[in-house]
């Protein structure tokens, strides 16, 4: 298969990214550990770094250097095919707008076609839940940030550690900006079972 | 630590004609020295009502407010507007009334309401804006100076007087990213300096990030976002997360 050319974050290319930029070759249960703590938002299948790694070595992406007894001891490592890949995706520019293939936007427009009033009260109580998961994420996000805030005013840090702060503030105001909008879109929901809004 | 400010499941409606409409229901906030507490919401949601009762310039129609160990509905008005002045400090964008260089602007409060020299409150108002950096404009007025300088100046209005609490009603919001975290800044070196609370209102979640103890308004009620004080981890609607880092000791670009 052809190598995707997306320039959204696949499990493809972030296990691909974590064996490139790996000192040394890298274990399969060194590469999943890597995917959960710099990915775990992404919530890739656990199988994933696997399959990935299997895949990517038959298309000459990755050696494997040792077999280790048992899988996730295996040890892999780039081939320069696999390096021009990955360096190709970090610096590729996203001309194109990214495709909306959003849920809530789908159920929506679903719902449009025929919809009761159920409907929208078991919709409202998704948006809730889902709101509440998204605001847990927050809370996670803000005390990284706060963390690293923190420890950069008690010692100036590299650039990475500056780059790092960047990221878990992006990352907050993803999840915060989240809630925003399940929060609005939800309580235009509720207005519109109360009567409050008008049915046009 | 002890509480600065307890706002106690407070209400507050207004009303339209025959209609009463809620704006605060049963809402609760707390305060303690030397932390940043921001309520993010829409505009209309009710922060701004919330932070006047909580800076006791609004009466509560239920609940209470304390700063400290007094209550500020049992306090007489005149009472009120004391602690308004020294202990509790407001802080919005409004253009101020008096048409005075920012070096008296800043010195307004202390020369007035603490009866301290002028000479003496010119000199701690030079102090503060030197400390935010922005000691050039003390001899400009209000409207020659930018919106970003304002800021500071507003900022070291406020705490030249050393208060306890800051009330600071949407001053980060819409001064675009780089700006928000030099703000933020100035203000965390304020608040670790001078040990005073905040209790702010922001509608950007990048404003957000700068508090200690961030909440969400939802249809009138408050929701605990995230708190990372040492009384709290992170925490969402009363549930309370383990704290969680996700973070390790290999992501430098170096390797590629």
């Amino acid at each position: 298969m052809p190598p995707s050319k997306s320039a959204a974050l696949s499990a493809r290319i972030a296990v691909l990214g974590i064996v490139v930029q790996g000192d040394g070759p890298q274990t399969l249960g060194n590469v999943a550990l890597r995917l959960a703590e710099d990915f775990g938002a992404a919530r890739f299948p656990k199988n994933t770094v696997h399959q990935n790694l299997r895949n990517l070595t038959r298309g000459g992406y990755l050696r494997l250097v040792r077999e280790g007894a048992e899988p996730s001891y295996s040890l892999y490592e780039a081939e320069d095919k696999g390096i021009e890949e990955f360096m190709e995706w970090l610096v590729a520019s996203e001309p194109d707008p990214p495709a909306l293939r959003d849920a809530l936007q789908a159920r929506l427009s679903f719902y449009t076609r025929a919809v009761a009033r159920g409907d929208i009260a078991g919709l409202v109580e998704k948006l809730r839940a889902q709101q509440q998961h998204c605001a847990r994420q927050f809370a996670v996000a803000h005390g990284n940030v706060h963390l690293e805030q923190a420890q950069r005013r008690e010692q100036p840090g590299s650039l990475n550690d500056a780059l790092y702060l960047i990221r878990m503030e992006d990352e907050a105001e993803l999840w915060g900006n989240a809630v925003e909008r399940l929060q609005k879109l939800r309580i235009r929901l509720e207005r519109l079972l109360s009567g409050e809004r008008s049915q046009r | 630590m002890s509480e600065l400010l307890a706002v106690r499941n407070v209400g507050k409606s207004y009303w339209r004609g025959v209609r009463e409409v809620s704006v605060l229901v049963d809402v609760s906030v707390q305060v303690d020295p030397g932390h940043v507490v921001a309520v993010i919401g829409s505009r209309g949601e009710g922060k701004t009502t919330l932070l006047k009762l909580a800076a006791g310039l609004d009466p509560v129609d239920r609940g209470e407010v304390w700063l400290g160990d007094r209550e500020l509905s049992a306090l007489t008005e005149r009472a009120r507007r004391r602690l308004l002045g020294h202990e509790i400090r407001w802080l919005d964008r409004r253009e101020p009334s008096l048409r005075v260089p920012i070096r008296d602007l800043v010195a307004a409060p202390l020369a007035m309401g603490r009866r301290r020299g002028l000479r003496e409150a010119r000199s701690l108002a030079l102090g503060a804006l030197d400390r935010l950096g922005i000691g050039a404009v003390a001899e400009q007025r209000w409207g020659d100076i930018s919106n970003w300088e304002r800021v500071l100046a507003a900022l070291a209005g406020a705490t030249v007087g050393s208060p306890k609490l800051l009330v600071i009603d949407d001053l980060l919001d819409g001064l675009g990213a780089s700006r928000t975290e030099e703000a933020g800044r100035a203000l965390r070196s304020l608040v670790q300096e001078m040990g005073f609370g905040v209790l702010m209102s922001v509608s950007d979640w990048d404003a957000a990030l700068v508090a200690d103890r961030i909440l969400n308004f939802d249809g009138g009620r408050l929701t605990l976002m995230s708190d990372q004080t040492s009384q709290g981890t992170s925490a969402t609607d009363a549930e309370v997360l383990p704290f969680e880092r996700r973070r390790d000791g290999s992501r430098s670009m170096n390797a590629c």
